[in-house]
């Protein structure tokens, strides 16, 4: 039952795109000003779910906002227009089944063919199908708006302010200044940044029609200019990342719909239908179209709650996971050094520009002892090339010989070769190797780390070194494609994922069996903590492992989850939702941890703002964001202070604050204890 | 002007016989005037004589060779500095600060390491005797410790219940790699199945959790492919253990004995041919675990080498204080070095060098030390020309073992300097005198001389 | 006196002994002892003699004298 409200109250939220059950509330309540729309939306959304429970759909039905808003903004528009009876109910009940109908159609024929979502489309089809039959029902009677006063004035104010309030209350079949108001304010209290979107977009469309048409006043108070204002929203603030490019972008297509508007009015009114949100359907619809089709990187992968969340997520994951989806092991053992890396300036060019050259060198930065004039005064000659990826060896060429330092055997441009077929989609190309020491044979399986041959001298190579590539196709000399490295050490800095830069030492880090044990984490594992603050008891934390539908493992409390992972080797937390305020304690002790350990190993990881600022300094600071995202940058800087203990600095620079925590880890398994500035997590331990 | 002055010796001379290499025995010489720079004359004179001499400079190459043969083979290697070799302060700091942790065999090393900072997780704790006081110091503290014997287990499980919680221990094995002798004192017996009953019994014992398995097959052994087999046979054993006990072994501790270039008696050719060089033993050791581990399964490699890095890095300066002629002819020299310093004089046959060129024939010699013990000998048979009383003989290497195994016999022990990388000595040891050999003594009253007068 | 009398010596060092046939091989100090001890000087006077001749102190010459008589003796010349 409780599920139901939900999705019932959340509903009228979520035509804000402000998805919060408390903010479903108070404008339900509003709704109630006009008790019959009121009750003709609440029809109209249980007919849909009845339908939907009659052919079992009941659960998609639930889960999705299309589903219970479309109905909703269909019951409303007919509770406008018709007063209400039983006739009227039926009618209305109808249209809210075939409302449900005509989502599932047209979202499953979007989702397919455009993959787009279907917004409002459906309320404009019903509604236009709706008002156009109604026309010929004559025993339904058009309402008779006798509003109170106080739903009617304006207060006193200028055309331009109240037709904003006003515009704003008709997304709700309410066109008065009061409901307007305190949907501003609702919508301003939960979202900053879709409040400003909201006014930029009225504004400027109501502006450029003020223009267009020729009146001011007109043009300010046609009701249909809160499309503009949810295209603003839209573009703005919810399917591209906030940001001054969102917000451009919202500008335009504000601009470009008023022509829209007008043309789509003009047409539609000779059938007695007004355009209800057919200008922000298409507009909003055509504009994410095309910008999805160009990858553009602003599109929206990972929706938060407000457009702030949104922002919030998308700036901590871009910050947090740099590199690429195509991941290699540094190829060796040991410390080595960067040559040449991506576009180096020697022979990383053009279709071959994705490529990685590594040398040892000695304390002097030199690659060879002695005179560096025969192959073995070189360090890395001869010495291990281990696989980067599992695969299969796809070819190798094994027997041609070193070339001499200085010479170069320009005929067999890459020398001896091993490729290796990744399963993930694409070949694994190393070059060089030492004449006949090549150990795997074709079409063997290798594993990270497997021994592949000797660095050598062979083909094009002025000294010894370890060549590697990725490309699309399995020839010898295809071109690459870009990657990046996975756990690695550079200059006592651990990364991820990421890739090298010239001249650096770098170390493979293979994942050591001692924190891999400690981190093993595993379904319906139980952890109790005590919480102390300064000292003081101060609560319980007890955490269960469980695992979502999608197979991500998190930590859940009883008010929150704390979702982690483990992946090439590194643990992370990847976010937390929910409202235990240890639990996100937690993740800004740890965020990550590299699974292999160094003495003093540093690394580095970014956390969500809202993790450390909250309340009023939170709202302004993730309103300013979208226009500088450097401002909600909060850098967590973690070290190795010894193999069970982990000293953790967070830098929130906006607020010039300094946090510190420190994690010690349980010898068995997970965390014996975790603090973060006053506030100690301590394990209660068990018996042996 | 005088002209200069050469001992007159006369010599009988052999018909023919030329050394097989090349040179004739009867003037070569072997004369270091400094060591890494610093004239020994400088060193006998600031510090005294005898006097023991480290190199950082041949410490740190050392090292770093070693460390790189490892690495460059093998992703996860850790290096754990063998304090019985050399527990001077000063080389133990150094090896810490080159990213070594430390390996100890007694609660008196442990001790040691942790006075010098070595934080408890740092130490790996090995031996036949640890005593339960320094046991539950070294549990608490989170030190690595591989069990020796089945009194330890139960000494352990005694730790465990005290504290309340699980400890995670490693078992010493020893095992059959063609090494003779095989040291079969130590740990467990890996063939007759002693081994896997050791790690049922702590399976049953609920207390211990086996994390890592440490074999040390012996010292100064010359067949690479030894340590082949027995990583081979410790990484089968771990796969036993791991499917049979569900145990997670997180580490392979192989210990030390690689050999330096110090010449062992009994073997006929020189060091620089006889031994196999580190790489040898890192491709072996490297090449033998990848076949043998699974695939993307890198446990932490430890080793425990303390006189392949040490040796070599160590010289003793000592004086000739007399000279004799003994019944049957032979050249006799008395220094004030003798094996109360130099025992491992006992099995090698050490380098000796002059301090200046010195004219003259070589004669087949003998250096005894400053006991009055028939058998202290430095040196039974060397190739010297005549020396005289006053000059300084550098013998080496001499950097394993001679300072910690060096007795508090009939001498003072002497002074220990370090040459760092810029020629700069400092001494860290400082010559004992006579507080140190009476500090601990007790008179009891009845013995108490009475004052005269 | 009597054996000593009997050796070939040369003047590079190189010593004969005829009654036994072995050969020896002198350094010049200790040649220089051999030619004087056959003309019957007293140890205390070669010792001497070396002394002035050479870089050398008195004690040492002196010690050095006596060993190499002794080494003589050990190699039945003397």
């Amino acid at each position: 039952m409780k599920a139901h409200l939900k999705a019932f109250f959340c509903s009228y939220a979520d035509v804000f795109f402000l998805p919060a059950v408390s903010l479903g509330v108070i404008i339900f309540t509003l709704t109630l000003v006009y008790p019959a729309m009121a009750l003709a939306g609440i029809i109209a959304v249980a007919a849909a779910y009845g339908f939907a429970r009659l052919v079992r759909m009941e659960k998609q039905f639930l889960e999705s906002g299309y589903y219970t808003y479309n109905p909703l903004l269909v019951g409303l528009s007919l509770g406008y227009l018709f007063q209400f009876s039983a006739l009227t109910a039926f009618f209305i009940a109808c249209a809210g089944v075939m409302t449900f109908l005509v989502t599932v159609f047209l979202s499953n024929v979007f989702l397919t063919y455009l993959r787009l979502p279907i917004l409002s489309l459906p309320f404009v089809v019903v509604s236009s199908v709706a008002y156009l039959a109604s026309a010929r029902y004559s025993d339904l009677a058009v309402r008779l708006h006798a509003d109170t006063a106080i739903l009617t004035t304006d207060f006193g104010m200028p055309f331009w302010l109240s037709g904003f309030f006003k515009a704003f209350g008709a997304v709700l079949f309410m066109p008065s200044v009061v409901v307007g108001v305190v949907l501003s304010v609702v919508v301003l209290r939960h979202s900053r940044v879709q409040f400003l979107l909201a006014l930029l977009g009225y504004y400027t469309g109501a502006a450029i029609r003020a223009l267009m048409v020729g009146s001011a006043a007109l043009a300010f108070a046609d009701l249909n200019n809160f499309n503009f204002i949810f295209i603003a929203m839209a573009v703005g603030g919810v399917f591209l990342i906030p940001s001054r490019t969102s917000y451009l972008l919202a500008l335009i297509a504000v601009a470009v719909s008023t022509m829209l508007m007008d043309a789509a009015t003009g047409f539609w009114y000779y059938y007695g239908i007004p355009v209800f949100t057919l200008p922000f359907n298409v507009v909003t619809l055509g504009m994410l179209y095309v910008l999805a089709l160009m990858r553009h990187p602003m599109v929206v992968t990972s929706m938060g709650r407000t457009p702030e969340e949104t922002l919030e997520i998308h700036l901590a994951n871009r910050l947090r996971y740099p590199g690429q989806e195509r991941t290699l092991f540094l190829p060796f053992a040991g410390k080595w050094t960067v040559w040449q890396g991506f576009d180096g300036q020697w022979t990383h060019k053009g279709s071959w520009r994705y490529a990685y050259d590594f040398v040892i060198t000695d304390e002097q930065g030199k690659m060879h002892g002695g005179e560096g004039v025969r192959l073995d005064d070189y360090y890395c000659f001869n010495k291990p090339a281990l696989s980067p990826v599992r695969g299969r060896v796809a070819q190798i060429v094994d027997d041609l010989p070193d070339s001499p330092i200085g010479g170069a055997d320009a005929a067999n441009n890459w020398g001896n070769v091993v490729i290796i077929e990744d399963p993930r989609g694409f070949f694994v190309e190393l070059s060089h190797f030492a004449e006949k020491t090549v150990r795997v044979k074709k079409g063997e399986w290798v594993e990270r780390g497997t021994v592949l041959g000797l660095c050598g001298n062979s083909g094009y190579s002025p000294q010894p070194h370890i060549h590697v590539q990725i490309q699309s196709a399995e020839a010898i000399g295809a071109a690459s494609l870009p990657f990046s490295f996975v756990s690695y050490a550079e200059g006592g800095e651990f990364h991820s994922n990421n890739l090298p830069q010239e001249q650096h030492k770098v170390e493979p880090l293979y994942r050591d069996k001692r924190l891999d044990n400690i981190t093993n984490f595993v379904l319906d594992d139980e952890l109790h903590y005590h919480v102390l603050r300064d000292g003081k008891e101060a609560g319980d934390l007890k955490l269960k492992v469980k695992m979502a539908s999608d197979g991500s493992f998190y930590f859940e409390s009883p008010r929150g989850q704390l979702y982690f992972g483990k992946h090439e080797g590194t643990f992370y937390f990847y976010r937390v939702t929910g409202e235990d305020k240890w639990l996100r304690l937690l993740f800004l002790a740890l965020p990550r941890m590299p699974l292999a350990y160094r003495e003093k190993l540093t690394w580095h990881d970014y956390v969500p703002a809202g993790l450390v600022i909250s309340g009023l300094r939170g709202a302004v600071v993730g309103f300013l964001s979208s226009l500088c995202p450097r401002l909600a940058t909060v850098k967590v800087t973690q070290t190795f202070v010894s193999e069970s203990r982990i000293a953790t600095l967070v830098a929130v620079g906006v607020l010039h604050q300094r946090r510190c925590a420190s994690v010690e880890l349980d010898r068995q398994k997970g965390f014996a204890a975790v603090t973060v500035d006053d506030v100690t997590l301590r394990r209660v331990s068990h018996e042996p | 002007m005088k002209p200069a002055y050469e001992k007159p010796v006369i010599k009988k001379l052999h018909n023919g016989l030329m050394n097989k290499f090349g040179y004739s025995p009867a003037y070569a010489r072997k004369v270091r005037t400094d060591i890494d720079g610093v004239p020994v004359a400088d060193l006998v004179e600031k510090f005294g004589s005898p006097l023991f001499v480290y190199s950082e400079r041949i410490l740190r190459q050392k090292y770093r060779q070693m460390h790189t043969a490892f690495s460059t083979r093998y992703p996860n290697v850790v290096f754990g500095w063998s304090y019985k070799t050399n527990y001077l302060n000063a080389i133990c700091a150094l090896m810490h600060q080159q990213g070594s942790i430390a390996e100890v065999v007694s609660g008196m090393e442990y001790e040691k390491a942790r006075a010098l900072g070595v934080p408890g997780e740092n130490i790996i704790f090995n031996g036949p005797h640890k005593a339960q006081a320094a046991l539950e110091t070294a549990v608490r503290e989170g030190a690595m410790i591989n069990v020796d014997h089945l009194d330890e287990i139960y000494a352990l499980e005694r730790v465990a219940q005290k504290l309340g919680r699980q400890l995670h221990v490693g078992l010493r094995l020893n095992l059959d790699a063609g090494v003779y002798p095989q040291w079969s004192r130590f740990g467990f017996n890996l063939e007759s199945g002693q081994a896997l009953e050791a790690a049922k019994r702590m399976k049953y014992g609920g207390k211990l959790v086996l994390s890592g398995l440490h074999c040390h097959l012996g010292t100064f052994i010359m067949d690479a492919g030894a340590y082949a087999r027995q990583v081979e046979k410790m990484v089968a054993f771990g796969c036993e253990l791991e499917k049979a006990f569900g145990y997670s072994i997180e580490y392979l501790d192989i210990g030390g004995g690689f050999p330096s270039k110090s010449r062992l008696k009994g073997v006929y050719l020189p060091p620089e041919v006889a031994l196999p060089a580190i790489d040898e033993y890192a491709e072996a050791i490297a090449q033998a675990l990848t076949k043998a581990l699974r695939p993307g399964d890198f446990p932490k490699l430890i080793l425990e080498s303390g006189r392949a890095l040490v040796d070599e890095a160590g010289f003793l300066i000592t004086t000739i204080t007399a000279t004799k002629r003994l019944p049957d002819g032979t050249r006799a020299y008395v220094a004030d070095a003798g094996v109360n310093l130099l025992f491992t004089a006992n099995w090698f046959k050490f380098n000796i060098e002059m301090d200046r060129e010195v004219g003259g024939v070589n004669e087949q010699s003998v250096i005894y030390g400053p006991l009055c013990m028939n058998i202290d000998v430095v040196d039974e048979s060397v190739l010297l020309p005549p020396l005289s009383c006053g000059m300084r003989l550098t013998v080496s290497p001499v950097g394993a073992y001679n300072h910690t195994q060096s007795l508090q016999f009939i001498e003072y022990r002497p002074a220990s300097v370090l040459i760092g990388e810029r020629g700069e000595v400092d001494l860290i040891r400082e010559a004992e005198d006579l507080a140190d050999i009476t500090r601990r003594e007790r008179m009891p009253k009845r013995f108490a001389q009475e004052e005269v007068g | 006196m009597h054996k000593l009398s009997r050796l070939a010596i040369n003047e590079e060092g190189f010593v004969f002994n005829p009654t036994t046939g072995d050969s020896f091989q002198v350094s010049e100090t200790g040649l220089v002892i051999l030619g004087k001890l056959r003309d019957g000087h007293s140890d205390e006077a070669i010792a001497q003699a070396l002394a002035e001749k050479y870089e050398v102190s008195l004690e040492d010459a002196q010690r050095d004298v006596a060993d190499f008589r002794a080494s003589l003796k050990n190699l039945n010349l003397i």
